[in-house]
């Protein structure tokens, strides 16, 4: 190029961005967030490619020959690329994450000099094997790798953030964007907590402190070893997956899973609500992708065509938020018109009298709530958008792929979970699919998991709980216990309407919570998070962990401790827990176990979790019971990292060679302590393909009649799609508590949930058939992500903003008609909360929905509404958007996460 | 030399972003404009009849590398593996612009839009390379999308497709990359997409309408979409930007 071009050229330039100024080393890392943020750089080289001609193309023959200059530097250039990754030490860890599903990777950390340098996948299987075309025979036995995410690859971006919380704070400011954090001891955040303890104990009660958390065990666990009667309330429910798990177990006494490899053994595959590659990273995907590739068609019923459907659905079928029940319906009606169910089947394993009032309801031959309906293809075509003759043909292509395998997503269960998987279980049990490999149990939720091949070393750090907190309310209904609590110390309400309202089971005393401990980002994860923001900003006392300075949570904590990265930096069961270990396995194939010693010292002044609650139970004088193992001494020690490392290896030593002298164990050869630590990964093949197989095998009815709890669970001893005691409202409220999977006791809402599995007729909230559409004509379903988990990561600037942008999709009809184009800031509004987003315009969703995706953070902004009082969220946070509307009767069916919205321009 | 290159698999991607982010992982690269790594996607077809479509662009270290040719002497293509790599002494040399002009694909990365950004590019992973080990992304891919070795054993193994759909003509260049091509979807059942448009605009038990005539739903005016074509040579960091992110998250 011409000199005076170049010269003509830059005179034309702006300033140059301050990105180009760095030198791209390790530290800039910390600096990124933001560095681009500046304006638009109407740089010269723009103007300068429009009229630049390229050289004519060489030769094909053309050899660029290397220059002596270049030759003799090369060596150096790669020896500095080769220096940056110098690394003195290597552990291994996986990402065990809440919200990380199915498959938890294993990540190879780098570490030079006490940092983390980079991450590689699993050396220890087929390494150096991009491809890994090792056979289906390895495949099927789980002898693969499993390879960090987008997200495993970005820790190192969250890990060195510089939001980071390193140091303990307290809040001198008030709950909310006037909070204000100056730094503290550690000393003085447990004392402080520790006071703050007694005092609402003694002012208000045993039942007043409560953890904040979507398990029904929450966080406080130390509440239980507190002399002299224990300390805190516990809930019932689990937010995740009892919207489904309560009914299979209501109707098939337990429930099955099914492993990784078990979709090669379907001769199809229905994906209903379901987006593997959106919600489950790791090896699930691939596995599914693979199916696909033997010729195994798959279906994807979903509003959306997300990257799943994309990628191994054949075919995508749109169907509206809210009416796959009457598709399902739809389906059983042609199955039994056509006579193409498995009658030997449905004699051998489900309950007949309940079968023939199914087949009467479906048929029509019995009266619904809507009346005698012939629930037919042409009936259900208009409620949920799928042609009659598509339904009708997959049903018929359903009935003859045997066996199909169903993947029912959490999403169709968020709004009508009881019925909707209730009626899929028996669809599944019709076709004659239920117990058979390659087909099953079709309500997974987050997709497969195989059985526990053998079990894995095991850590008992307590002693048996001399004080269980009682179960006092169902856990998402706090906030009600909050704010209603007040009504009746004023006799404005009696105690039967408030325990109503919160889910307390009617002996029991009330909780008056004036306590919140915060494990996680918890409101902004759960709807109604306006609400939830009102009962944190009344309690007495809140405090917890947290991550980083924008997190939600963090600013409406009174005390905050700084969150461990627990995979990295010491590492817990769930990165909220109070548990240590150190022994990890993968979900999905679940075929290995791995000893993750940590990368790195917690940086700054973070602690591990077990330190500090191990801590607090020192100052109540319960240590040596809420923590035996590690030994009453150590607590008095103060914090070394040195001794806290001796220790938890000392432990987990010891469990692995009590598990390595099992008798199952012993003849796998497990290697020495000593040799596992130098390659800390030990695996075998998996285990079964499918659950009930063990059931089976063991010549045992899946189906056995179970006692649990006051409720006799299949007592018919086969499957049961009528579910008697359910017609009797009464009797439900006032005697039964159903158990889920994990023998959660939790309540049925008899307005909702009938003995049958039936479509409810009414306009029903939060779906496509919402009364409140006339007003908010757009129905939100708030997807997962391939870069959150749950609301993780959402400040990462490795993902956020780089690799995507959280927006709202909508669908090409509606954009049109509110004039709104892709890029656009629009309002989105409902009838409880109001943001200012980007909009995603785009083919690829259903007209009349949208979808926010899950659990991006809060950011309110300086503009205060009625409806949003700390500030118009700038960011996305889809629960801002949703109702508080359970109604009076917490349900086990507890997950709402979809609401109707309106959106507009979005004119500054 | 023995030319070592790269397979993608369009089919199997789903742009999970790995690879991307492995990328910058790796070489530390800042957030920003400077991807190495694209994963570009696009959005063909219109509703309920779209599909996305997976275009892996790094560099391809061509055999006929133009670029080098146009960049006076700034590039180089080594000769152990034939990476295609910049001298990181002339990193701010505007030959560099020329030389992304030249290259087909816009494989030279620039830290901004400013005429003395500094510029990088794909390494082919070559410090990897010398230690034994395949690059970052094609390691990290959980769908097994991607492949590397000789040119010659990609070829064997993947076939000799070196485009794909709206990727420019691989004559002159000859990238090292191979692809798998990207198949047409199937239908399985039938489905009557005048009927379902009928039945998507409207609502039963009386509600309101959701849209009009089909056509509401269909036509698709210009401007409306933001990733409706490939861009391999965006015109400043912005386009990259818009180009390089997607909307599911």
């Amino acid at each position: 190029m011409a000199p005076e071009l170049r010269k003509a050229c830059e005179g034309l330039s702006e300033k140059k961005e301050t990105v180009t100024e760095k030198k791209l080393s390790r530290r800039s890392l910390l600096k990124w967030t933001g560095a681009l943020a500046g304006g638009v750089v109407v740089g010269a080289a723009a103007e300068y490619a429009a009229t630049y001609k390229p050289p004519p193309p060489p030769p094909p023959s053309f050899k660029p020959p290397l220059s002596p200059e270049i030759a003799a530097k090369h060596e150096q250039i790669v020896k500095k690329m080769r220096d940056a990754h110098a690394y003195d030490k290597w552990v291994l860890t996986n990402c065990k994450q809440n919200g990380c599903r199915t498959d938890t990777c294993v990540l190879k950390v780098l570490v030079k000099d006490g940092k983390i340098v980079g991450f590689e996948p699993d050396p220890t299987i087929n390494p150096n094997n991009a491809f890994e075309d090792v056979g289906l025979d390895k495949i099927r036995k789980g002898r693969v790798q499993s390879r960090p995410c987008a997200m495993g690859n970005g820790w190192i971006a969250q890990i060195y953030h510089p939001k980071r919380i390193t140091y303990p704070m307290k809040n001198v400011g008030t709950r909310g964007p006037g909070a204000k954090f100056v730094r503290i001891t550690w000393e003085e955040a447990l004392d402080t907590i520790q006071n703050k303890i007694k005092e609402v104990a003694d002012k208000f009660g045993p039942y007043s402190v409560f953890s904040l958390m979507t398990f029904r065990d929450t966080l406080f666990r130390i509440g239980s070893y507190m002399p002299p009667n224990g300390l805190g309330a516990s809930g019932w429910g689990e937010q995740s997956s009892s919207g489904f798990t309560t009914q299979k177990t209501i109707m098939a006494g337990g429930s099955s899973s099914f492993g990784m490899d078990d979709h090669f053994n379907s001769k199809l595959i229905l994906m209903w609500g379901q987006n593997p590659s959106g919600h489950t990273q790791g090896n699930y995907p691939y596995y599914l992708k693979l199916a696909q590739e033997q010729g195994i068609p798959i279906i994807s019923l979903d509003p959306r065509y997300h990257q799943s459907a994309n990628t191994y659905a054949d075919q995508w079928i749109p169907i509206r938020p809210g009416t796959d029940m009457a598709m399902v319906l739809a389906m059983a009606n042609v199955l039994f018109k056509e006579n193409l169910y498995d009658t030997d089947y449905v004699s051998k394993w489900i309950e007949p009298t309940g079968f023939q009032m199914w087949k009467d309801y479906v048929l029509g031959a019995s009266e619904g709530p809507d009346g005698k309906i012939d629930r037919t293809p042409e009936w259900a075509e208009g409620i949920c958008g799928v042609p009659a003759d598509t339904i009708k043909a997959i049903a018929r292509l359903y009935a003859k792929s045997k066996p199909t395998k169903i993947l029912f997503g959490y999403g169709p269960t968020r709004s009508d979970g009881w019925n909707l998987t209730r009626a899929l279980v028996a669809l599944q049990g019709m076709a004659g699919y239920l117990t058979v490999p390659g087909g099953g149990d079709p309500v997974s939720g987050v997709g497969p998991g195989n059985p526990n091949p053998i079990s894995w070393p095991a850590i008992a750090w307590r002693a048996a709980a001399p004080y269980p907190r009682p179960n006092l309310l169902q856990q998402q209904m706090y906030h009600r216990a909050i704010l209603m609590r007040e009504k009746v110390d004023n006799g404005q309400m009696t105690k039967k309407e408030y325990d109503a309202w919160i889910g307390n089971y009617p002996p029991q005393p009330m909780p008056n919570i004036q306590m919140l401990v915060f494990v996680s980002n918890y409101i902004n994860v759960i709807w109604g998070a306006n609400t939830h923001t009102d009962a944190v900003k009344k309690v007495n006392s809140t405090w917890g962990i947290g991550w980083y300075t924008d997190q939600p949570h963090v600013q409406y904590l009174d005390i905050v401790l700084p969150g461990c990265i627990n995979f990295f930096e010491e590492h817990a069961d769930d990165p909220w827990y109070d548990t240590t270990t150190r022994f990890r396995s993968g979900g999905g194939n679940n075929n290995f176990v791995l000893y993750a010693d940590s990368a790195i010292a917690p940086v700054g002044e973070v602690r591990p979790h077990m330190w500090w609650w191990g801590e607090l139970a020192r100052r109540f004088n319960c240590a040596d019971k809420y923590n035996p193992k590690i030994g009453a001494e150590f607590w008095n020690k103060g914090w070394s990292l040195d001794e806290w490392n001796k220790r938890m290896e000392a432990i987990h030593k010891e469990a692995y060679e009590t598990w390595a002298k099992l008798q199952p164990i012993v003849p796998l050869n497990p290697p020495s302590w000593e040799d596992f630590k130098k390659n800390p990964i030990f695996m075998v093949d998996t285990y079964r393909v499918y659950s009930w197989q063990l059931d089976l095998d063991a010549k045992n009815n899946p189906f056995r009649t179970r006692q649990s709890n006051q409720l006799t669970l299949n007592p018919s001893g086969k499957l049961e799609i009528n579910i008697p005691f359910l017609g009797d409202p009464e009797k439900v409220a006032s005697t039964y508590w159903v158990p889920d999977q994990a023998g959660c006791m939790g309540k049925i809402n008899t307005d909702m949930v009938k003995p049958l599995p039936i479509w409810s007729p009414k306009p029903r909230r939060g779906t496509f058939v919402d009364n409140r559409v006339t007003k908010y004509p757009l129905t939100m379903v708030s997807s997962e992500t391939d870069y959150r988990q749950h609301s993780c990561n959402d400040n990462n600037p490795l993902l956020k903003d780089e690799v995507y942008r959280h927006c709202v999709w909508l669908s090409v009809a509606d954009a049109k008609k509110r004039g709104i184009k892709d890029g656009n800031l629009v309002r989105v509004y409902s009838e409880v909360g109001e943001m200012i987003i980007p909009a995603y315009v785009t083919p690829r969703i259903a007209p009349g929905v949208i979808d926010i995706s899950h659990a991006a953070w809060y950011a309110p902004s300086q503009t205060k509404t009625a409806l949003m009082p700390d500030g118009i969220d700038r960011r996305g946070a889809c629960n801002y958007l949703i109702g508080d509307w359970m109604g009076d009767k917490p349900d086990t069916n507890t997950c709402v996460e979809t609401d109707v919205v309106e959106v507009e321009k979005f004119d500054a | 030399m023995t030319q070592h290159g790269f397979f993608f698999e369009p089919d199997r991607c789903d742009h999970c972003s790995s690879c991307t982010v492995a990328c910058k992982m790796w070489n530390n690269i800042p957030p920003g404009p400077v991807k190495w790594l694209r994963h570009l996607e696009w959005e063909s077809g219109s509703f309920p009849n779209q599909r996305l479509h997976q275009v892996w662009a790094i560099c391809y270290h061509c055999l006929n590398p133009v670029c080098v040719d146009a960049a006076n002497g700034a590039m180089y293509k080594e000769e152990k593996y034939g990476a295609v790599l910049i001298d990181p002494d002339k990193a701010t040399s505007f030959d560099l612009r020329k030389a992304n002009e030249a290259c087909p694909y816009g494989a030279v990365q620039f830290d901004s839009d400013a005429v003395n950004a500094t510029a990088s590019k794909c390494t082919m992973c070559i410090d990897r390379l010398e230690d034994g080990k395949m690059p970052i992304c094609v390691m990290t891919c959980h769908m097994r999308a991607l492949d590397f070795g000789t040119l010659e054993d990609m070829k064997k193994k993947h076939g000799t497709l070196q485009q794909l759909e709206g990727m420019p003509d691989p004559t002159i260049s000859q990238p090292a990359i191979v692809f798998e091509k990207e198949a047409p979807k199937k239908q399985i059942v039938p489905y009557d997409v005048n009927r379902a448009l009928q039945l998507l605009a409207k609502r039963p038990y009386g509600l309101p309408d959701v849209y009009g005539s089909a056509q509401d739903a269909t036509d698709i005016p210009p401007g409306l979409l933001a990733r409706d074509r490939l861009n391999m040579k965006p015109k400043n960091w912005q386009e990259i930007l818009r180009y390089t992110t997607h909307n599911d998250g």
